[in-house]
């Protein structure tokens, strides 16, 4: 096989792979907070989308300040979700909590249906809509516009949780909720902020692949499951698990769909889920780094 | 109480089973009842919404112009509640409440594979819009085909490459869902029999975001042409893209999906130029200009494509009551009779099974909108 086909298939592997690995590392953040999986990741992803669709095309708010205005509604948005679908329960076990994220989910996709109606929007490009040609390689402007950005925000997270205090402070709280109390942390406004986070993350990927998606009610609907699939390959609760994981799975996903069968490409997704709980339930990244957020 | 309670539930009985009496009474003798099972209420209601607006258009015109020998034409709509056993209890309603001499049905295959039997038990001649390739095939005498069904799509698609594009190497990409896989199946069948080469199929499942690898092997396989073979426009849309970026590296045949509004509003330019099959295309004869132009007048709005089935049905059925009377094995006799009839959605010539339509349109997309290149008539199969 030639190496053109390779690497444009690599390409979009690594494209689609990023997109799981945010939506992933959503999943994860919130999961280490609180210990419960976020049914509406999803919807994260879906309704920033439409803000950003409706801001550029009913208000005509340019790019840079439409992705603005999205990320920080997002912020708001992940704080007023934990506000409703977890602060009131937060005293129960993780079942309710659940149960109110996937209640939380249908709401969102049905509102947005009422909102905007059924048919599917376009997102503005920021990029070109022209593929570039690489020597004979066929690349979407947009693909790599979306590598960079998960590159940068991962680079960006680092930093945040590393070196500054309120990332310290997130940490200490996912890690161990009573010691972080007792040395004077706010656990509950920490959680908050993870939330937030973890939208914000959600925020990007939807701006990143609203242009080659197609905005609809349902597109956060497989996205998530992916995602979810790449958290628990990569190792449930790891964060450079969800990461490597997602982009495992974007990229395996397009060459499997290119060399074995393309009709089965989704099903590729949970086949090597079964595998990876069959043979390592506890993942590539799982264990010891767990507890990390 | 006990008698003042009995009382009552005796009248009332009573009064009901009065009204079906009334209800049941045979048609007055100034009236031809006719029947039309859209549906009314659940998930399809807008669908049924579009189909009564076309009907009535029908109705009203024949009705203007005199009725049919005289009697106007006393329409009964029999809602089938979007569901299979809504279907057969309209079709049941129909018949023996409202007593009518035939129908216009249903859009859906499902519904019309569930109605079959009754409508064969009942013997009562009725129009279908279902495009699934084997309902006139079951040897029910009484169904009749008023829109071209999918291996026509099919049939057409291979014609044109054939002869138009005298293209031989064929790449299939197609959903995998009954549609799709059975658009593509048709399509390397009729292909074989043409002597074209299928160089590859490549599949995908519905909701699909990237199609790098698929698009990508069927250029390796040395695919001239390809032909895009689902039922959702959004799908397409994305394929239409994705093709333009690798560099449209063969040519493009779609499915009628490929071509409808809602595929060409979000794939915009990618999808100029492009090739695809449609039922018709409106404005390409003259009752279509003049159909167009009595639904604007009437509705103030463009008329819909899929639905204006029920218009050309309504006409025919009249048409034919007109020339041999009230009698449905007669009825059925002239329908399958009818040859170079021309209705919105095309010239009408019924095979002995009972489909209308052997013909289709293939479109190249300009400036966002289907344009018709040729209208191809694949014969009766």
């Amino acid at each position: 096989m030639d190496l053109a086909t390779n690497l444009q298939m690599m390409t979009a592997g690594l494209a689609m792979g990023s997109i799981y690995a945010l939506v992933a590392l959503g999943f994860v953040l919130i999961f280490n907070a609180v210990g419960v999986v976020n049914f509406a990741q999803g919807e994260f992803v879906m309704v920033p989308a439409f803000v950003a669709v409706w801001l550029m095309d009913f208000l005509s708010i340019p790019f840079p300040l439409t992705y603005l205005v999205t990320v920080l509604f997002m912020g708001l948005f992940g704080i007023v979700f934990q506000r409703i679908a977890y602060y009131p329960l937060r005293n129960r076990t993780f079942l309710p909590v659940i149960i109110a994220t996937i209640g939380v989910s249908i709401f969102l996709k049905n509102a947005a249906q009422l909102v905007f109606g059924a048919e599917p929007f376009l997102m503005h490009r920021p990029t070109p809509a022209e593929a570039l040609n690489l020597k004979g390689v066929f690349v979407d402007p947009q693909y790599i516009v979306i590598i960079v950005c998960t590159l940068a925000l991962l680079g960006f997270q680092y930093f945040f949780f590393e070196k500054t205090m309120l990332g310290k402070k997130m940490q200490a709280t996912a890690q161990d909720k009573d010691m972080a109390r007792l040395l004077g942390i706010r656990v509950a406004k920490m959680i908050a902020f993870t939330f937030a986070y973890s939208s914000i993350l959600g925020a990007a990927a939807g701006i990143l692949v609203g242009p080659i998606f197609y905005v609809t009610k349902e597109m956060g609907g497989m996205l998530g499951l992916k995602a979810f699939c790449s958290t628990i390959i990569g190792g449930f609760g790891s964060v450079p698990g969800a990461i490597l994981g997602g982009i495992f799975l974007g990229v395996v996903e397009v060459f499997a769909a290119y060399y074995i069968s393309s009709a089965y490409r989704d099903a590729f997704a949970f086949i090597i889920l079964i595998l990876v709980l069959l043979f390592r339930p506890q993942g590539f990244f799982g264990e010891k780094i767990a507890e990390k957020a | 109480m006990r008698n003042g309670r009995r009382f009552w539930s005796f009248t009332l009985t009573a009064i009901f089973m009065l009204g079906l009496m009334v209800t049941s009474l045979p048609a007055g003798a100034q009236e031809l009842r006719l029947g039309f099972t859209p549906p009314v209420t659940g998930a399809s209601a807008a669908e049924g919404a579009l189909q009564l607006k076309a009907i009535k258009l029908a109705l009203k015109e024949i009705n203007a112009a005199g009725g049919v020998n005289g009697k106007k034409i006393d329409l009964r709509v029999v809602d089938n509640q979007s569901s299979n056993p809504g279907a057969l209890a309209a079709i049941q309603k129909a018949v023996e409440q409202e007593k009518v001499l035939a129908l216009v049905g249903f859009v859906k295959s499902t519904q019309i594979l569930a109605t079959s039997d009754a409508i064969k038990t009942y013997s009562i001649p009725t129009f279908i819009g279902g495009t699934n390739a084997t309902l006139t095939k079951q040897g029910n005498p009484w169904l009749f085909r008023v829109r071209p069904d999918d291996s026509i799509a099919a049939a057409a698609m291979v014609k044109f490459i054939k002869e138009d594009t005298k293209l031989t190497k064929v790449g299939i990409l197609h959903d995998t869902d009954a549609f799709g896989t059975g658009g593509a199946d048709l399509v390397e069948q009729y292909a074989k029999e043409q002597g074209l080469t299928i160089v590859k199929r490549e599949k995908f499942t519905t909701k699909d975001k990237d199609y790098t690898a698929q698009l990508l092997s069927l250029k390796n396989a040395g695919a001239q042409i390809m032909v895009v073979y689902g039922p959702n426009p959004e799908d397409v849309a994305v394929i239409q893209r994705q093709y333009r970026q690798l560099g449209s590296p063969y040519k493009y045949m779609g499915s009628p999906s490929s071509q409808m509004k809602d595929c060409l509003n979000l794939s915009r330019d990618a999808a100029n130029g492009l090739w695809a099959i449609a039922d018709f295309v409106p404005g390409q004869s003259d009752v279509n200009k003049k159909y167009a132009e009595a639904y604007k007048k009437e509705y103030n709005e463009d008329y819909d494509t899929t639905s204006a089935w029920t218009y050309d049905g309504l006409n025919l059925l009249t048409g034919v009551i007109k020339k041999v009377g009230e009698d449905r094995a007669k009825i059925r006799e002239a329908i399958l009779a009818t040859k170079g009839y021309k209705g919105v959605l095309g010239t009408f010539s019924f095979t002995p099974n009972g489909d209308g339509l052997s013909e289709v349109s293939v479109v190249e997309i300009e400036k966002g909108a289907p344009k018709l290149l040729k209208i191809v008539n694949v014969g009766a199969k």
